[in-house]
């Protein structure tokens, strides 16, 4: 009945959804009800080829050469640095940190297996003494109760090989869906620089993950923020957790 | 410096493949493939090139950083491309409180389509083809659906916002938003549906 009286008041929404025509507030209650409504689901799937035709009735016009060129200074620019930070990874390694922390099905087989060590490590490690062991040691992190919520945590994982690796995980607990936000972001600040390391969610209780895929040399302070769908090149706000290394 | 050659015949999800590695040939190829049609929504949307030309620009940024959130599940490349493009917008807009009231008004939409020199070419052809349907599609709308899909999708006005400028019920706009997209929907082509 509760299921049946929520659908009733989210249905009528899915068109201003799908046009972007909800506030942020009433956007973040929509998908908050589609994650458990097959019927919104299926109505934004039918709906949606109306939406993604929308552009294709606009008239089309050459963005400036100089707009590529500076967008792919800034782009071969990052990807360098992404690079040289990550000189000796193993390629199947690298892989596996990601598809675990971005939440993503495919991966299969060996890759699976190698998350599933992890994961169960991790485990055992949260659950027990807090200590370095098991291949693993964490760091709590400072969280800004008053902006988040009273009982969010977060916590850095640092494989015991990263030296060599590089990686490291976020984990956090008892965060509340962004306000007036879409995402978290993970940045990593060496001395006055700081840089964008990678965007996360949480789900609706409160837990998630995030991926710092490159080594942690030379970074003084991982730290998160609320920013919008797609993220930020720079952090709109202070800081909801840091963590001094 | 330019993609391979190859690397432009690729589709776009296997582009996506080489992009979430990090390959910034393939991030070039999709910006090739969809970054006139990125500007262009922006440029509807705001009614100012340098505004138009900041928003793709910070949007194909968020896409480069954030290229590993792609799901084919959910929709095709260009259909993300735009829907980041989108919201970029619509950030925008509604930050900028002066530019909502000059906007405040459904013929305000109308003069903002007067646009710089077009470009020529083969691309554009086939895009032109493609706009003709699309809005063949929208020309099927009843006039009041075709208002509110209009003031929201390009407009970038909330519900509420449109309830109040047209003076009818939030409940109305709401229902006329999801009746024009069904019958969008309905109107378009099963290639163009696929397609999308």
């Amino acid at each position: 009945v509760n299921a049946a009286h929520e659908h009733e008041r989210y249905a009528e929404d899915v068109g201003a959804y799908l046009l972007g025509a909800l506030d942020s507030g009433e956007e973040r209650g929509f998908e908050n009800h589609l994650d458990s409504c097959p019927v919104c689901q299926e109505e934004i799937d039918r709906l949606t080829v109306a939406v993604a035709a929308l552009p294709a009735s606009v008239d089309q016009f050459a963005p400036p050469e100089e707009l590529k060129a500076s967008l792919m200074e800034a782009v071969r620019a990052e990807a360098v640095n992404q690079r040289e930070q990550q000189p000796a990874r193993r390629p199947s390694r690298r892989r596996a940190w990601r598809g675990t922390l971005f939440a993503r099905p495919a991966f299969a087989g060996g890759l699976a297996a190698a998350l599933l060590a992890v994961g169960i490590a991790v485990g055992v490690l949260i659950g027990g003494s807090g200590d370095s062991s098991g291949g693993f040691s964490e760091r709590a992190a400072s969280v800004d109760a008053g902006r988040l919520a009273s009982g969010a945590k977060a916590t850095l994982i640092v494989p015991e090989n990263a030296g060599r690796d590089g990686g490291a995980m976020l984990r956090v607990s008892g965060m509340p869906l962004p306000v007036d936000r879409d995402v978290y972001e993970v940045w990593a600040r060496r001395g006055d620089k700081v840089a964008p390391v990678s965007l996360f969610e949480v789900s609706r209780d409160g837990n998630g993950t995030a991926a710092i895929p490159d080594k942690l040399d030379g970074v003084d302070e991982i730290m998160v923020t609320r920013e919008r769908r797609g993220g930020s090149d720079v952090p709109t706000e202070k800081p909801v957790v840091a963590i001094k290394l | 410096m330019s993609p391979t050659p190859d690397k432009h015949r690729l589709a776009d999800e296997e582009l996506m493949v080489l992009l979430r590695d990090g390959d910034p040939d393939a991030f070039e190829a999709i910006y090739d493939r969809h970054g006139g049609a990125a500007f262009s929504l922006a440029y509807r949307m705001v009614g100012d090139r340098n505004v138009a030309e900041d928003i793709t620009q910070e949007a194909f940024l968020s896409i480069w950083r954030s290229r590993v959130r792609f799901d084919r599940e959910r929709g095709s490349v260009r259909a993300w491309v735009l829907g980041i493009v989108h919201h970029r917008t619509i950030d925008a807009l509604r930050k900028n409180t002066a530019h909502d009231r000059r906007r405040a008004s459904a013929e305000g939409l109308e003069e903002r389509q007067e646009a710089p020199e077009r470009e020529r070419t083969d691309v554009e052809a086939a895009r032109r083809e493609e706009a003709r349907e699309v809005r063949a599609a929208l020309d099927t709308l009843p006039e009041q659906q075709l208002q509110v899909v209009r003031l929201a999708y390009f407009g970038g006005f909330t519900h509420t916002q449109i309830a109040q400028m047209l003076d009818m019920p939030i409940g109305t706009v709401k229902g006329r938003m999801r009746l024009g997209l069904d019958k969008m929907r309905r109107a378009l082509g099963p290639e163009m549906r696929e397609a999308l």
